[in-house]
């Protein structure tokens, strides 16, 4: 052996490895080796050393009588008739009179079946079954509550009309994919979790959009067919992104407080803080529109403008009346944002 | 090679006293060639299996499984090389498997040096005899349980490379791992055997 032995043994180790090298070899149970020859060399090994777990684990016996009943012997091996010049053929009974000599005592382990690997596998899909079940669950955004409404009227949620003067039965059908339609006389604000708010003013009719997830995919879309949104994000929107369709335009946000305003001409886009991403996009406004043109930013204090009829998108300073609103909204409602975070 | 190498009755080859095994008759099962199979591997295996085991009863019920994959996988057995390594590798595997149980794990728990809270000041009075070329009955007990006090995978290899004679990358291809890591082990488990027989004052 050309192999080199560990470089740093030490004196101690020496030692035992002396130790080692003059012990005697253990010999085995004279009765026991002749009688586990006898079997093995008879093949009756298979059916003798415990049947069950055997045909269990590894199939079935290959040779005698797979009537015959095991001897409940002692680890399986039981001795054998002398006289029984066949031993694939032994007769089940009587059982032979053990030896005078006192065996030690019997030892059975008890064997659990080991982990095969289908069951392996099938632990494992449930493990992996589990965790995305939890994961898909625990990643869903925080749901939409109604924070204020002002105003008279009836709110159109699918259709059904809510009394405006009701927001207990209105935040019932706040949720994500309801297309609700204010009346010119009513506005709304709602938020979800520290995420987002929105207030929603007279006229404008749009569909909840899911509120971003938690952990991955924090991605969420908004489609707006008319009236006006202002949006402000929280603390815990940082890493999400909002995608708000209207007619004409597409707005990409990531952290930013702005006003939406669908006009007959085209839709305004203007942006207190931050900065958002305005291109215009097809006709159609749902999840089938496609977006066309090149996206333009528009830095905070300014507007974009797309128009409906397609003309070049236009970049101006931002209205002085929605600044104010602007502003005063994002001061009342991200302090409420933050707060949902301390929660 | 290292330490004693293989014990009585052993040998991977025929040497010159041992007739060649037949293996082609092995393969077919013909009684006598098992006969002659098992007496020229029994003791060998037997050994093997007690050093890793500890345990008389544990050893014969591996030794039932061993003989009984022996003669299921005889016809797999290759007729041109030394069945040794094959018959070791499966006492290995068995061996392996029988750590992994549950029963055995309660067992080895149960039946530790600690239940004999005696036991150590025994060992620490046995006097070393370097006289002797073999180790007396009681002080070979204390060397195997020396070996039982380590954990199974260093056990593995120190008897595979003490009583085999195997070489590192022989015992790696029984345990599935690379030479370097065996012989790490098997350079711990040295260690760890050294500190135990010299706090039992061999």
């Amino acid at each position: 052996m050309t192999e080199r032995e560990p470089d740093d043994i030490s004196a101690e180790a020496r030692r035992a490895r002396e130790l080692l090298a003059r012990m005697e070899a253990p010999r085995a149970d004279r009765e026991f080796r002749a009688r586990l020859k006898q079997e093995f060399v008879a093949g009756s090994l298979i059916e003798n050393a415990r049947a069950p777990e055997r045909s269990r684990t590894v199939g079935r016996p290959r040779t005698a009588e797979p009537s015959r009943a095991p001897e409940p012997s002692r680890g399986g091996i039981g001795p054998v008739p002398e006289d029984e010049p066949d031993l694939l053929h032994r007769r089940p009974a009587p059982r032979p009179v053990r030896p005078a000599r006192p065996a030690p005592p019997p030892r059975r382990l008890l064997r659990f079946p080991k982990p095969t690997r289908p069951r392996f596998v099938a632990v494992l899909a449930a493990a992996a079954a589990i965790a995305v079940a939890v994961g898909i669950l625990g990643n869903r955004g925080a749901e939409w509550k109604v924070i204020q409404v002002t105003g008279t009227g009836m709110v159109q949620a699918d259709g059904e009309p809510i009394p405006i003067e009701r927001p207990d039965l209105l935040a019932e059908r706040v949720h994500p994919g309801v297309e609700l339609v204010l009346p010119a006389t009513a506005s709304m604000e709602i938020t979800a979790g520290s995420d987002l708010a929105m207030e929603i003013l007279p006229g404008t009719r749009f569909t909840i959009p899911p509120s971003p997830p938690r952990w991955f995919l924090r991605r969420a879309e908004l489609y707006a067919r008319g009236g006006e949104l202002r949006l402000t994000t929280g603390p815990t929107f940082y890493g999400a992104h909002l995608e708000v369709h209207t007619p004409e335009a597409m707005v990409k946000v990531n952290g930013t407080t702005l006003a939406v305003i669908m006009e007959p001409t085209g839709t305004c886009v203007c942006v207190l803080e931050g900065e958002v991403m305005v291109g215009a996009r097809g006709e159609a406004s749902g999840p089938e529109g496609s977006g066309g043109g090149a996206m333009m930013p528009i830095p905070a204090g300014h507007r974009g403008y797309i128009f409906r009829d397609g003309r070049t998108p236009e970049r101006a300073d931002i209205r002085p009346e929605e600044l104010t609103s602007l502003a005063r909204f994002r001061a009342l409602r991200y302090a409420l944002l933050e707060e949902g975070t301390r929660k | 090679m290292p330490g004693v190498g293989p014990t009585a009755g052993s040998g991977a080859s025929a040497s010159p006293e041992q007739p060649p095994l037949d293996l082609e008759a092995v393969r077919a099962r013909d009684p006598g060639a098992l006969a002659a199979l098992f007496e020229r591997y029994f003791d060998r295996l037997y050994a093997m299996v007690y050093r890793m085991l500890g345990d008389r009863g544990a050893a014969e019920e591996a030794l039932q499984e061993i003989f009984l994959k022996v003669h299921r996988g005889a016809s797999s057995l290759d007729p041109g090389r030394d069945p040794g390594p094959w018959l070791i590798t499966i006492a290995a595997n068995t061996v392996r498997d029988l750590w992994r149980s549950s029963a055995y794990r309660f067992e080895r728990a149960s039946s530790s040096l600690d239940a004999d809270p005696g036991y150590t000041e025994k060992l620490a009075s046995s006097a070393p005899d370097p006289e002797h070329d073999t180790l007396t009955a009681e002080r070979s007990e204390i060397v195997q349980r020396a070996i039982q006090s380590l954990k199974p995978s260093f056990r593995e290899v120190v008897v595979l490379r003490e009583y085999e004679g195997m070489s590192y990358d022989e015992i790696a291809a029984i345990t599935g791992e690379n030479a370097t890591a065996v012989r790490k082990r098997y350079s711990r488990a040295l260690d760890e055997l050294g500190r135990y027989v010299t706090k039992a004052g061999l």
